[in-house]
């Protein structure tokens, strides 16, 4: 159960197992350990056809990495003629009309799609509490948060029900419950991986991104899904690609240590850190203190650029389109009463985004967060030694969250704190880069052994750096 | 704290808030702008290094192509939208 993807594939190859056999062992772990960790809304009965496919390219020599592997989607993702809902009871039986542009490569690589993850309502959230059906449980102590908002991906790859899943991130919700879960999650690049029929939450910072058990599985599907599509305008050519990936190893990571002392911080996640960094340098990395001083600012900007973004998105789901329509005693009456399904974090940004983007507040809050935004990303571009600056750093670390994973219920009426555990996360959202988190080590608390992640930021297209540095890290490489 | 007008943001966003609901949404509301005012501080760090011709934003224009659905594709979007008739989609008359 503990393969990776390429041997696996091997496996798949060479004809030592079938993609019925492998298929079933999964499903097999499904039912033994979903009823009490609910990382699935739905698992699908219907999958004969999708091994079929699978077992075909391979006896027929066209297998590809992917093909046979079984793996896991997260609810906002569409494929054609299955049900996605965001884990909103708005769309609760919407039925997706097309494939989303990742479902179509998976499709044609012949993955087996085993069923649709958990996740909060729309994304919004960092438990998987804020889901319309039900509560995800962390497989390394069940009284506590998988982490999200893609916490059903996170905990069906942690309890070994699927091979690898998809995610989506726009703050950290692939990285952060990666990091509670004990897996690698990757934030691609802004622009890598199209969003083409993915629900959207903030579409400027939207990303979807693999979790996996290891690093070289969540590489190669990254290779696989990202490309230009013509679909979404804001994906990136192949000749961008090329230009900005060129050769040489990594040397030097930069660490922000005013940020991680800042506060608010678990004094076991710095020790864990500190010991991260060690570990580094015995792979041969110099480690540098570096500055970036508008992060400082990221969580409050990122806080009013995504409810402005969440405001228009969620504007949608007002029972014209989508869902059900219920009767009003007029037009708003009847936009109301069908937008009443919709869960508090929701309501929450949709009004929070309105008051930020009114008149006579827009030039303090929302156009101040903008020029954070800029401020940030000329931040990271400096550290990079893209602006001349010969003092430069190739990758930056900190930790992924600034606590382990925390217990269910325990901060659900209070989204300042909820909003807290991004702290390291919305950087690479706000600014475009491509991040990744590694486990990094446990620490006890109340008995209970808990994963904790190790976050790596890249110049924009460089995952090939964090791929290196995290195979190094996990001694995969 | 300051409170808001939770009426008129109910209303901006189409949703309905309770009476008994908004009090709890006015204190969410407010501990999320308090922290986000935050931003206000950031004059001090702008220099003439971050200002706007380093931010790079490009337009991507495309053909605006008519792509015509398969009838099996009609079905489901027909399937999936709250009231249709025939081949149209029903939605409230706005003017």
């Amino acid at each position: 159960m503990d393969l990776s993807i390429r041997e696996i594939n091997e496996q798949l190859k060479t004809k030592k197992v079938s993609v019925k056999d492998l298929v079933s062992g999964y499903q097999k772990k499904i039912e033994e350990v979903d009823g009490e960790i609910g990382a699935f809304l739905e698992v699908f009965s219907d999958i004969d056809e999708q091994v079929k496919t699978a077992q075909e390219l391979i006896d027929t020599g066209k297998a590809g990495l992917l093909t046979g592997i079984p793996l896991a989607v997260k609810d906002n993702i569409l494929f054609k003629g299955r049900k996605v809902s965001a884990g909103s009871k708005i769309i609760k039986d919407y039925v997706a009309p097309y494939d989303s542009f990742v479902a179509q490569t998976l499709k044609d690589q012949g993955v087996v799609i085993l069923g649709r993850t958990n996740m909060d309502e729309f994304a919004m959230g960092g438990s998987t509490e804020r889901s319309a059906f039900k509560v995800t449980k962390n497989p390394h102590d069940t009284s506590r948060v998988p982490g999200g908002s893609s916490g059903g991906s996170a905990a069906a790859v942690a309890s070994g029900q699927v091979v690898i899943a998809l995610g989506s991130d726009t703050g950290g919700s692939v990285r952060q419950p990666a990091a509670f879960c004990g897996c690698v999650g990757l934030k691609p690049t802004y622009g890598a991986i199209s969003r083409s029929g993915l629900i959207a939450m903030g579409s400027s910072f939207d990303q979807i991104g693999p979790i996996g058990r290891k690093v070289s599985d969540v590489e190669d599907m990254f290779y696989c899904l990202e490309g230009l599509d013509p679909q979404d305008s804001t994906t990136l050519s192949d000749s961008e690609r090329r230009s900005a990936r060129k050769e040489g190893q990594v040397k030097t990571i930069g660490v922000p240590r005013h940020l991680i002392e800042k506060g608010g911080v678990d004094k076991s996640v710095i020790e864990n850190f500190e010991s991260s960094l060690k570990t580094l340098e015995s792979k041969g990395f110099k480690i540098k203190d570096i500055e970036l001083p508008s992060v400082a600012y990221s969580l409050s900007s990122y806080y009013i650029l995504i409810p402005a973004e969440v405001s228009s998105n969620m504007a949608r789901f007002d029972g014209m389109r989508f869902g059900e329509r219920e009767a009003g005693k007029d037009l708003l009456g009847e936009y109301m009463a069908s937008r009443s399904e919709l869960g508090s974090e929701v309501r929450l940004r949709s009004m929070v985004g309105a008051f930020v983007l009114s008149s006579g507040y827009y030039d303090s809050y929302y156009n101040k967060a903008y020029t954070v935004r800029r401020l940030l990303s000329a931040d990271f571009e400096r550290v990079f030694g893209l602006t001349g600056n010969k003092d430069s750093v190739d990758v930056v670390a900190t930790p992924t969250t600034p606590t382990p994973a925390f217990k269910i219920g325990e901060k659900i009426n209070d989204p300042l704190s909820m909003y807290m555990a991004d702290i390291f996360t919305v950087s690479a959202n706000i600014s475009g880069l491509p991040a990744i988190s590694i486990p990094s080590g446990f620490v006890k608390e109340e008995g209970s052994d808990l994963p904790l992640g190790l976050q790596l930021t890249a110049p924009r297209l460089r995952e090939d750096r964090l791929f290196e540095v995290a195979g190094k890290f996990l001694n995969e490489i | 704290m300051k409170s808001y007008d939770i009426k008129k943001l109910s209303e901006l966003v189409r949703i309905k808030i309770l009476p008994e609901e908004k009090d709890d949404i006015d204190r969410k509301i407010s501990s999320v702008l308090d922290y986000s005012a935050q931003v206000q501080e950031i004059s001090e760090l702008i220099d003439a290094t971050t200002d706007q011709e380093n931010y790079r934003q490009i337009n991507v224009m495309r053909k605006d192509e008519v792509v015509s659905s398969s009838q099996e594709e009609r079905e489901m979007i027909l399937q999936g939208f709250p009231e249709s008739n025939k081949d149209y989609l029903l939605v409230k008359k706005v003017i």
